[in-house]
């Protein structure tokens, strides 16, 4: 990866912070959604000039976010909050210190819970919950790198293992990942989820030294995870935690290939990494369309409306099949190159994850039947998506269709240094 | 200019065609400024007409061209020691059936351009056309394992989306998912095979590991190695083909509008998992058990499909049965060793299947010429069987085939429930843990 230099970060970190002073001020506040847009607009012109993979993919998640927040959705709080997400990604994403890194983790933690917050109006066990998971992820992370200051290598790495798996919705820690989409509109719990904090803390924290217990738990959780959460999409029946189990089992390659230890498994979850931020936010806009046209959607009937809003169906199908890696699409790019990433010991990694990507192509298709076939319905309201909205999903698609042409600009950039070496590829068996 | 280059030129030229197509239609679709109707009829029949000739000319020329020529169109992605090459493979096989998938495509474009006149999904059914012919065409000419699975992938989609063609009712979509449910847990094979032969040989080339041209060759696979891809492959095939006990998605696929019915599930589409078991060949050959499997299944599927069929009350349900009947002893015919007899009888079959699902729409009319030209009733086929029979026992055999041997009603209940139970079995522990830990999970 391209180092981010400290002029860039500075100017990266700024931008959406002054963006979000600015809406502070009660003058700008008829024009908060364009004051915001910009902000984000100008911060992914730095990030790209910046050339490093992951900035833009912060900064351009969270413009499309804005960009097609539905406008019933409205409420003070949420640009400031999303400009906010996007410094402090932005400036842990540029970390390179352990002791900078813990305390925008908490910040990362504390504004899904301020979301929560303003989006639930009852029950305050809920906030509890996930309250405990995330908080609970920043105190293990606070120690392990605690630990690590005062010698304590293994057991420290240990715990930042468990705080990753937690923060990233890996199982066992998983279960606050479709309780939170099931109270938070999907394009707010999406931006908590796909930027995958969690996978930098990985690469900043434990790749370097490569320890093969803290990887070892890694690869194990998220692989299990990939399959129970493909397992529970399939019987959902409400469309956001369908979402949710779709998300967290096609992500779950991220943390996979990141723990690999190859150059292809580093370059397969980093593509990952992108094609699942993308398909995944882009998955929940439209969603957050839909359910703002239509109130919340459940899957165990047809909504139809196909006729309606062709380009909204049809860019659901696009961004669905590049989640789940379909050929042609950047998701199929980082699928391949994880699967072959992951083979040195052995096939049943492979097995696994293309197990769980079947699977989900099965939940990617039944969300697209029910929700835009099998009736005719629809207002006529609903076929008007505003060009705000066709912008943000044409990007998201061009992003994922043309990077799966030529993914070279993309899989070039994201190819690591390699780190140091983990372990020795196991001997092929079969030789 | 030398054979080689008239061969790479021909193979590229004639996928060139389908591929653009789907760009243009797609890049349009999504722009929501399509094409008129005309203008995607034209460009449909010349595309499909200019890979028909490609691949035509080189099977015709293919004596006097050293085949098979491996076309390397470059590399798409890769990293370290992984790349991903594109490779195509001229040989007997792949161009009798590419000569023959665009052919029908082709033949389906031209049918579909007046069948489908004013359609509201007209665009639709062109640019999934399109799609199916990319794929078809990849499986054809795969020079890798990896080729092939993109191919299948697009084929499995574009089925799919075509079964659910009419979207705006229940019933298509349906069956549109249930063709894929059952596409996507056979697919499960390809991918596993993909990923076993990389783990062995770290290669995916055809030539690599299936050796000499086909049907001759040695696969590069020790027996145990060969016999786990070799029952990988026959698990994706079986799907595809709707083999038992694959076969209850075929029937009702039979929703989408009849071009594609022709063209998927009676031409080239539910021949697809064939054609790739003869690719393999030289695998099935170090598998005998595989290879016996799939002489039992594809013989039970034939019976089982010859019983159903016979029950039918719709045309088109009827001619399901009889592909299923024939792609069934195709099934058998690969699984004993033959290579050219199943080639022959694919190719023979598709061509009759597309035309007689073509001509299904005119059947009741086709039907009264025939008996106003005899100057009687049609005598009804089959009675001969039915003598042989007691009545007590013919009336269990129909219900028995009226029910689909009862495969589907099995399927459903010792496979499908339980294992959709224990799923939503877990799903129902982590809603009690998110309740006890905190709040109802969802409203």
């Amino acid at each position: 990866m391209t180092e981010f230099a400290a002029p860039w970060i500075a100017l990266a970190v700024g931008v959406p912070l002054l963006g979000a002073g600015l809406l502070s001020i009660p003058a700008l506040d008829a024009q908060r959604r364009f004051v915001a847009v910009s902000a984000c607009a100008v911060d992914l012109v730095i990030c790209l000039l910046a050339s490093a993979p992951l900035p833009p993919l912060i900064a351009g998640i969270v413009l499309v976010t804005l960009l097609t927040r539905p406008r019933r959705a409205e409420h003070d709080g949420f640009f400031r909050r999303a400009l906010l997400t996007q410094a402090l990604l932005l400036a842990a994403f540029t970390c390179r210190h352990a002791a900078l890194f813990v305390p925008l983790w908490w910040a990362l933690a504390v504004l899904p819970l301020l979301e929560l917050r303003s989006a639930t109006e009852e029950r305050p066990a809920t906030f509890r919950f996930e309250a405990a998971y995330l908080l609970g992820g920043a105190v293990l992370l606070s120690a392990g790198v605690l630990l690590l200051h005062l010698g304590f290598a293994a057991p420290g790495e240990v715990l930042i293992a468990l705080a990753i798996l937690g923060r990233a919705g890996m199982f066992p820690f998983h279960s606050w990942v479709p309780a939170y989409f099931g109270r938070v509109a999907p394009g707010p719990a999406m931006l908590a989820l796909a930027p995958q904090a969690a996978a930098f803390a990985a690469v900043l924290l434990l790749l370097p030294q490569a320890r093969p217990l803290p990887l070892f738990l890694i690869t194990v959780s998220a692989l299990i995870t990939s399959i129970h959460a493909a397992a529970l999409g399939l019987v959902q029946r409400d469309a956001r935690r369908a979402l949710a189990w779709l998300f967290l089992s096609q992500s779950s390659g991220v943390l996979v290939g990141l723990a690999s230890g190859s150059a292809e498994g580093l370059a397969g979850g980093l593509t990952i990494w992108i094609s699942c931020g993308a398909a995944g936010t882009g998955l929940a806009l439209a969603l957050w369309a839909l359910e703002a046209r239509r109130g919340r959607l459940h899957l165990d009937r047809s909504h139809g409306g196909y006729d309606r809003m062709p380009f909204l169906a049809s860019s659901f199908l696009l961004m669905g099949l590049a989640l789940v890696g379909f050929p042609g699409t950047l998701g199929f790019v980082g699928q391949e190159l994880l699967v072959d990433g992951s083979a040195g010991a052995g096939p049943y990694a492979g097995f696994l994850i293309l197990l769980a990507t079947a699977l989900n192509g099965i939940t990617l298709l039944r969300m697209y039947f029910r929700l835009f076939c099998g009736k005719r319905g629809g207002t006529p309201a609903e076929q008007y998506l505003r060009p705000r909205e066709r912008i943000g999903f044409t990007a998201i698609v061009l992003l994922l269709v043309l990077g799966g042409l030529a993914p070279r600009a993309i899989v070039g950039r994201s190819t690591p240094s390699p780190p140091p070496p983990v372990r020795e590829a196991a001997p092929d068996p079969g030789r | 200019m030398n054979a080689e280059a008239l061969v790479r030129g021909g193979v590229l030229l004639g996928l060139a065609g389908p591929l653009g197509m789907l760009a243009i239609l797609g890049a349009l679709s999504l722009a929501g400024k399509p094409l008129r109707e005309a203008a995607t009829g034209y460009m449909a029949r010349w595309i499909f007409l200019v890979s028909t000739i490609c691949y035509g000319g080189l099977l015709a020329l293919s004596p006097g061209l050293s085949l098979p020529v491996e076309v390397t169109v470059g590399r798409w992605f890769g990293v370290g020691s992984y790349a991903f090459e594109v490779v195509l493979l001229a040989d007997a096989l792949s161009l009798s059936f590419a000569f023959f998938a665009a052919l029908l495509c082709g033949l389906v474009a031209a049918f579909s351009h007046r069948y489908l006149h004013r359609e509201p999904g007209y665009q639709r059914f062109f640019l999934l056309l399109a799609l199916f012919g990319v794929g078809i065409l990849l499986i054809a000419l795969a020079g890798s394992i990896e080729v092939a699975f993109a191919g299948w992938e697009f084929v499995g989609l574009s089925s799919a989306l075509l079964v659910a063609f009419f979207h705006d009712r229940a019933l298509p979509v349906k069956n549109g998912l249930l063709t894929f449910v059952i596409y996507r847990i056979s697919d499960i094979g390809i991918f596993w095979a993909a990923v076993l032969i990389h783990h062995h040989l770290r290669t995916g080339r055809y030539l690599d590991f299936l050796g000499a041209s086909w049907p001759r060759g040695e696969a590069s696979l020790d027996p145990s190695q060969a016999t786990l891809v070799a029952l990988f492959l026959t698990l994706a095939a079986i799907g595809k083909c709707a083999q038992l006990p694959f076969s209850s998605w075929l029937p009702r696929a039979m929703e989408g509008p009849t071009p594609s019915s022709a063209i998927f599930y009676g031409a080239l589409s539910v021949h697809a998992g064939a054609f790739l078991l003869l690719r393999m060949g030289p695998v099935l050959d170090r598998a005998p058990w595989v290879a016996a499997l799939m002489v039992v299944v594809g013989l039970g599927t034939a019976i089982h499909a010859t019983l159903v069929g016979r029950v039918q009350t719709d045309i088109k349900s009827a001619l399901a049965y009889a592909t299923l009947t024939q792609v069934g002893i195709i099934f058998a015919e690969i699984g004993l060793g033959f290579r050219w007899l199943p080639l022959m009888h694919m190719l023979g079959h598709a061509v009759l299947r597309s035309v007689q699902f073509l001509r299904a729409p005119s059947v009741l009319h086709d039907f009264n010429s025939v008996e106003n030209a005899v100057g009687g009733h049609m005598s009804r086929s089959g009675i001969h069987l039915e003598r042989l029979f007691p009545r007590v026992f013919g009336a269990r055999m129909y219900r028995f085939a009226l029910e689909r041997n009862y495969v589907e009603a099995a399927i459903e209940r010792f496979a499908v429930h339980p294992l959709l139970g224990v799923f939503r079995r877990l799903d129902r522990l982590e809603s009690r843990w998110v309740r006890r830990a905190g709040g109802k999970p969802h409203d």
